[in-house]
């Protein structure tokens, strides 16, 4: 059951791994109701950046000092940030965008197993392989313990692709290498 | 040409390569009698001389090759035949030294191994820093210099890797002369994203990048050096080289931003565990950020058979480009910082951020087997038509497209031309342009110099298939951020299966009568899989390298510039 309220917030957070970390201290915050959903979103107006949106059981009576952040009609913090809040209550709200961090099932959906068992234990609505055509549902997947499906027309879809040896893996690395990566 | 022996002097349209002098790329104008000096400005008005795809586009006017610097030499059109022939050159243009904060080898360790791997020119590019503009840019030098005189059958330029202003890195490297260091040096300190903390994907930023670009093309312009170029590395890498900005550079300065990896580095990347870093070919295992294209799939964001998106999608970005009548070079490269399965490590007490490098790397005891690169030369080859052996002629090789790619040693030398069919003529190379009469019969001819020996993991690539790509030439697009050329496509795939000796093929055109480009692709047959465009356009294009499990010995492909043809309306 999905909680009523969808609140928006930004703190400018550069990265994904950033945007997370403030998901997590909301859900503190805020409460994590049963079947949250806590999403990021790339902010691509004005500074580039980060923003989150998270499902809450109320609206919010105030939100932590420095944040921008929306919830229904509600505006809080630097204008800019509030915006980009508002654009990720609206992608959440329409399904349309939005990377989910937290979502039902994502306890569930780790390890190895099989395409069709990640569809029913978790929110995921569908399997998309990049390079490749739709699987089937005894197709092998491996989470590799980072799993983030995104908002696409409505549906909550996971991007796989080829991990070796017939294995679905997620397309979205838990690591991925920096920039001027130290090799050494 | 062959591993670990040079063949400079192999041609291989089995004429030697005398230029006349005004034709001779080698050649100032300042050596040159009055006469020939007139003679040339002459040609150069006319169009002829100059690298004929390199200007504006193919359909540009004669006004825009006449901008050529004064080196260019190739004579690209169905009225003036490419003469003599080429010196097939084999190099890198993307490889780390202890200067760079992620490198380790000194430079002498990079050129030997290049050298001994068969590489005619390397490009030395540690990466733009703070540190680097004050202390590297220049101690690198003295390494540089000796090695050109330790080494003297490879050409060793100095470079540096750019970080573009809002977007990825890319190779700048001048060509040799006493203003060299000034020159990287002052464009370091001015246009690096890093030093000059301009990163971010803003509009100023894109600007500061146009910027750098024009500020080399100056730098040539007022003879402060010999020549310069730029390559975009790595570009799908993380999405943040969008189409506008690459058209953006492209279209400043065409003379000096030429292309891009077709192939990046870090191959052994997708070596699996535990005998590799298991982690993804090419260290393409980003995810789309706030700072991406927003139009990018999340396909370009991996590898295909060892190459970038860009140039793996048959009627994707480059051939957009292409497709437009841009100029728009393909390279591969080794990208090396730190070599897989190497025994080095770091020179120890080390202070990177005091002293701008390593100290001289040791005998660690271990393999390395977490690394990533390849030395130079090792697996990843760019090969460029040259006039001569010269610094000079390398560089414009480059800019005028006479050049092929290949991993792995696939096939030793390929000579494509493409000609009036039945007219006897030589043909138009790699990168140049077939001047036709509206509708006349055109055809592509290929050959190929088969593996023939072992390559450097010790067996002999045997050459499954050759696809012609082939596109129409629609003119500049409308959208600076197109990223598909929707008629470009697989147009014929000629089976070979055999890994010495070697093939030709004819593939006719018929009547040509709208202006088209064609390209050329091999493989070993290993890994295929339908094009991100469809079985119509790509039935059998490269697979997405899986994560963690991608052997790039088992997965060779070689790609080649294009050639135009383009009817007289």
């Amino acid at each position: 059951m999905t909680a009523p309220f969808i609140v928006g917030a930004s703190d400018g957070s550069p990265t994904l791994a950033a945007a997370e970390h403030l998901l997590h201290r909301l859900f503190e915050e805020f409460g994590r109701p049963a079947g949250a959903i806590g999403c990021t979103h790339l902010v691509r107006l004005g500074r580039s950046h980060v923003a989150v949106s998270l499902t809450v059981a109320a609206v919010p009576e105030e939100v932590p000092a420095g944040l921008g952040a929306a919830c229904e009609e509600r505006r809080w913090g630097p204008s800019d940030l509030a915006e980009a809040a508002a654009q990720a209550v609206r992608e959440h709200a329409g399904r349309s965008a939005g990377r989910a961090v937290f979502f039902p099932g994502a306890d569930r959906v780790t390890g190895a197993l099989s395409v069709g068992e990640v569809l029913t234990a978790s929110a995921i609505d569908e399997v998309v392989v990049l390079g490749g055509g739709p699987p089937g549902p005894a197709d092998r997947f491996d989470a590799r313990g980072h799993v983030r499906p995104e908002w696409r027309s409505g549906r909550l879809t996971l991007a796989a692709m080829p991990g070796g040896g017939d294995v679905l893996v997620p397309f979205e690395v838990a690591d991925p290498t920096p920039c001027c990566a130290d090799h050494a | 040409m062959g591993h670990g022996h040079h063949h400079h002097h192999d041609h291989h349209d089995g004429e030697p390569g005398e230029l006349p002098p005004l034709l001779d790329a080698s050649i100032p104008d300042k050596e040159l009698s009055p006469s020939e000096v007139s003679r040339r400005n002459l040609l150069r008005g006319a169009g002829v001389l100059g690298a004929g795809a390199a200007a504006t586009t193919v359909l540009g006017s004669s006004a825009a090759a006449a901008a050529t610097p004064a080196s260019a030499a190739q004579v690209a059109s169905s009225s003036h035949q490419p003469r003599g022939g080429y010196l097939w050159l084999a190099g890198d243009h993307h490889i780390h030294t202890r200067y760079s904060s992620d490198g380790m080898y000194r430079v002498i360790d990079h050129v030997r191994h290049a050298n001994a791997f068969g590489l005619d020119w390397m490009v030395i590019t540690d990466h733009g820093s703070v540190q680097h503009a004050k202390i590297g840019v220049e101690k690198v030098n003295p390494d540089i210099v000796a090695a050109r005189s330790q080494i003297k059958d490879t050409l060793v330029f100095q470079g540096l890797e750019w970080n573009i202003p809002a977007a990825e890195h890319g190779t700048v490297f001048v060509h040799p002369g006493e203003n060299e260091v000034a020159v990287l040096k002052e464009f370091e300190n001015s246009f690096d994203g890093v030093v000059k903390n301009a990163t971010a994907g803003t509009s100023a930023n894109e600007a500061l990048a146009i910027a750098g670009v024009n500020f080399l093309a100056d730098a040539v312009r007022r003879r402060k050096i010999g020549d310069a170029l730029f390559l975009a590395n790595h570009p799908a890498r993380k999405g943040i080289d969008s189409p506008h900005e690459i058209r953006g550079w492209r279209d400043a300065q065409p003379q000096i931003a030429v292309g891009m990896e077709g192939a990046p580095g870090h191959q052994a990347g997708g070596i699996p565990k535990p005998n590799g870093p298991g982690s993804a070919r090419g260290l393409y295992d980003n995810s789309p950020s706030a700072d991406s294209f927003a139009g990018y799939p999340l396909e370009s964001y991996r590898t295909y058979g060892g190459f970038d998106w860009m140039t793996a999608t048959v009627g994707g970005l480059w051939d957009s480009l292409l497709a437009e009548g841009k100029p728009w070079w393909i390279t591969a490269n080794s990208d090396s910082h730190t070599v897989y399965a190497d025994t080095a490590t770091r020179g120890p007490n080390s202070d990177f951020n005091t002293n701008g490098h390593y100290e001289d790397p040791v005998y660690g005891g271990g393999l390395n087997l977490g690394q990533t690169d390849f030395w130079p030369g090792f697996y990843s080859r760019t090969h460029v038509g040259a006039t001569s052996f010269s610094y000079a002629a390398v560089m414009q090789a480059l800019r005028e497209g006479r050049v092929w790619v290949d991993h792995g040693g696939l096939v030793s030398g390929l000579d494509v031309r493409v000609r009036v069919a039945g007219s006897g003529q030589r043909g138009v190379p790699l990168g140049g342009v077939l001047h036709i009469r509206n509708g006349s019969r055109v055809e592509l001819t290929v050959t190929v110099d088969l593996a023939g020996h072992p390559n450097w993991a010790q067996f002999t690539p045997a050459l499954a298939r050759v696809d012609v790509i082939q596109g129409d030439v629609t003119g500049p697009a409308s959208d600076r951020d197109a990223f598909v050329a929707p008629n470009t496509k697989v147009v014929k795939s000629y089976e070979v299966g055999k890994n010495a000796g070697s093939v030709t093929f004819t593939y006719a055109l018929g009547a040509v009568d709208k202006p088209v480009y064609l390209r050329l692709r091999g493989t070993d047959g290993n890994r295929s899989a339908v094009g991100l465009r469809g079985a119509a356009v790509d039935p059998h294009g490269p697979a997405i390298d899986a994560l963690g499990d991608a052997d790039p010995w088992k997965d060779l492909w070689f790609y080649t510039n294009p050639i135009w043809v383009l009817p007289r309306r």
